[in-house]
């Protein structure tokens, strides 16, 4: 079987604010296809190296390539970002806000679109609601659905399902598994690590701005004598944490 | 439709439908005619002609003139009407009548008239009101008496009737029109009302227009879906529609009533004006230049800051800094520091207030308009870049407390034009 190509590549990143480096000097790559874990404890710079992936924040050092090329909106492969901080225009109605984002995002219907999602996802009666109306969990299916309306090559997901309650989280991962089965690489940044598990083909685990471990599940277990990932991380933080 | 286009339709819809935009927009004409009511009201109750004052027709009127003065005791009343005031020689008896409802108004004219010009007006109607104003009759006799009293031109003299023409000539020996002057001063005059009642109305708004992203989160999903130069030229659009849509609601009840008047034959011929097409074109450029650079400072400061409270701040700064020509008015009145008010034109932010004080006043050639015009656009365009810039630093950065060296630093390579 042919190796997969990487869709990402980071060489040599670095960045820091406020005098401090928060990454020092970090390469990986993500191949096509893939479900890839970003892991590491709060404050260690996943958030940061994703950030800086998009083009949010400039790197200090190093190159970060999606398919190649730094990321520009609206150019070349699409992507799918759920941050972590995660917002609407709270006084629009919903389905004006997903139709917003689907016209910046390219969508010849976004209107068409977003109804059969919403409809998906048990929000068809919430189209014309207030977004500041609906409480949490809906809102973050509205904001799961301008994530992924795009079709993205590639879906970059920050803590997704954090205050996600078992039904929407169990949503969420069939939405992730159904994208993935039809080749959409996705990077999940999660401290869930049964998640991690079960989903993720290769993960990646940060710790002091450096790649502490970087492989497949099983090999990254393999090296911490088939531990869990969760006993792995306990042991990798828990002095700190 | 491009991403800006997008933008700029999406915030244009949600302005227009956010009620806050309809109760500004319709009530700062309102608060206008309001005070012009007052202002109206103010002079018909001060008023000492007939035409102003309450109603006297069909009202029984009486006089007591214990100083000998009045000449006549009939007038014309504001139906047009002759109407006799009844004399009274004793002011208890009259008073008395008046009691018992056979007079409605009574005017006593003391013995002391001559010298205290007092006059005490007695009335007795129905419904009494504060707005009841009686005094257009003995006013109108009095006049008529003074005027019999000594010569016309010592009354003209006293009374301030003395029409005084004056000839002025320019620079270059011509005689100026008084109405070629006015006429001059309207447009810039207009566009500075306009430009006042935008910034009072809207400057919140533009201060709010990038802190929204901002406080509520929403700046990440966008920045993978737009440019951030796009979402911010697409703002500064929308927001200058925004604008010219205030105004097209406040001139349309204007015009159309400028419009009727004048088709009524209501206004009178000293008030018909034939504006000079360059001067209006001028005005028009600096609103919008004016409006333009007032939009970008205002993003730049929301950019700048972390919630649309700290922007608005910063905003009153700004409006404080915009009207210090208006301050400063004599100088541009009397043109007696032409250096300041050079300084003042074109110092970007100083520079509406002034250019349009400047064109006011008639102390500005239209190079030098035309330099201010291209002065603001250049600057705006200026603060546009450095407002995208300052927002890609800071869009995700959702503390209060900002750093400038933070601010000023490296710049990203893919967002680059």
């Amino acid at each position: 079987m042919p190796e997969k190509k990487n869709i990402i590549s980071v060489r040599n990143f670095r960045i820091g604010f406020g005098g401090k480096t928060v990454i020092k000097n970090l390469s990986f790559d993500v191949k096509q296809g893939e479900i890839f874990g970003l892991l590491g404890s709060n404050g260690c710079g996943k958030t940061t190296t994703i950030r800086a992936l998009l083009g949010i924040y400039p790197a200090e050092r190093g190159e970060l390539l999606i398919n190649g090329e730094p990321f520009t909106p609206g150019k070349g492969i699409k992507v799918g970002y759920l941050p972590e901080e995660r917002g609407l225009y709270k006084k629009e109605s919903v389905i004006d806000v997903m139709n917003y984002f689907g016209k910046l995002r390219g969508l010849k219907q976004p209107k068409r679109w977003s109804l059969n999602y919403l409809k998906r996802v048990g929000l068809e009666d919430h189209a014309k609601t207030r977004v500041d109306r609906l409480s949490q969990g809906q809102q973050q299916k509205v904001q799961l659905g301008i994530t992924i309306m795009n079709d993205p090559d590639i879906l970059i997901l920050d803590e997704p399902t954090k205050g996600f309650d078992p039904v929407n989280r169990r949503l969420l991962l069939e939405i992730i598994d159904e994208l993935h089965q039809r080749g959409t690489t996705i990077i999940m940044i999660t401290h869930y690590m049964d998640e991690v598990e079960k989903l993720c083909d290769r993960i990646l685990l940060l710790k002091d701005g450096t790649a502490y471990a970087y492989g497949t599940v099983s090999e990254v277990r393999r090296k911490h004598r088939f531990k869990s990932l969760d006993q792995i991380f306990v042991d990798i933080y828990g002095a700190k944490e | 439709m491009s991403k800006v286009g997008q933008v700029v339709k999406f915030e244009v819809v949600r302005s227009l439908k956010k009620p806050s935009f309809w109760i500004a927009a319709i009530l700062v004409p309102i608060a206008f005619a309001i005070y012009i009511l007052i202002c109206a009201t103010l002079g018909y109750n001060t008023g000492t002609s007939l035409e102003s004052g309450s109603a006297v027709d069909g009202l029984k009127l009486a006089y007591v003139d214990e100083a000998n003065y009045l000449k006549d005791n009939t007038f014309t009343n504001e139906a047009q009407n002759e109407q006799t005031l009844a004399k009274y020689e004793k002011l208890d008896v009259a008073l008395n009548d008046l009691k018992q409802g056979k007079l409605n108004v009574l005017y006593h004219i003391p013995e002391d008239f001559k010298d205290s010009g007092q006059v005490n007006i007695y009335t007795k109607n129905e419904k009494n009101s504060v707005l009841d104003d009686y005094k257009a009759p003995i006013a109108a006799l009095l006049t008529a008496s003074a005027k019999s009293n000594v010569y016309e031109i010592d009354y003209k003299i006293i009374s301030e009737e003395i029409n005084y023409n004056t000839t002025a000539f320019a620079s270059d020996n011509h005689v100026i029109d008084q109405k070629e002057l006015i006429s001059k001063i309207i447009p810039p005059a207009a566009c500075l009302a306009l430009f006042y009642i935008l910034m009072v109305v809207l400057g919140n708004r533009l201060a709010m227009a990038v802190t929204e992203e901002k406080e509520n989160r929403i700046s990440e999903l966008l920045l993978v879906s737009i440019k951030p130069i796009s979402l911010i030229v697409g703002k500064i659009i929308s927001l200058m529609l925004v604008g010219i849509i205030q105004l097209i609601i406040l001139l349309i009840p204007v015009g159309a009533l400028y419009i009727l008047a004048s088709n009524q034959g209501m206004i009178p011929q000293e008030f018909s004006f034939d504006l000079d097409p360059t001067r209006v074109i001028l005005s028009a450029l600096v609103l919008i230049a004016s409006y333009l650079i007032f939009t970008a400072v205002s993003v730049l400061c929301g950019a700048l800051v972390s919630t649309a409270k700290e922007a608005s701040n910063f905003t009153g700064i700004i409006v404080f800094i915009m009207i210090i020509p208006l301050l400063l008015l004599n100088i541009f009145l009397d043109n007696s520091n032409p250096t300041l008010c050079t300084v003042l034109s074109y110092f970007p932010i100083s520079a509406p207030m002034a250019l349009m004080l400047r064109a006011i006043f008639d102390n500005i050639t239209n190079i030098e308009l035309i330099i201010g015009i291209i002065d603001l656009t250049v600057v705006s365009a200026l603060i546009i870049r450095l407002a995208t810039y300052i927002f890609c630093k800071n869009a995700v950065d959702f503390s209060v407390k900002k750093n400038f060296k933070n601010l000023l630093g490296k710049p990203r390579k893919s967002w680059k034009d």
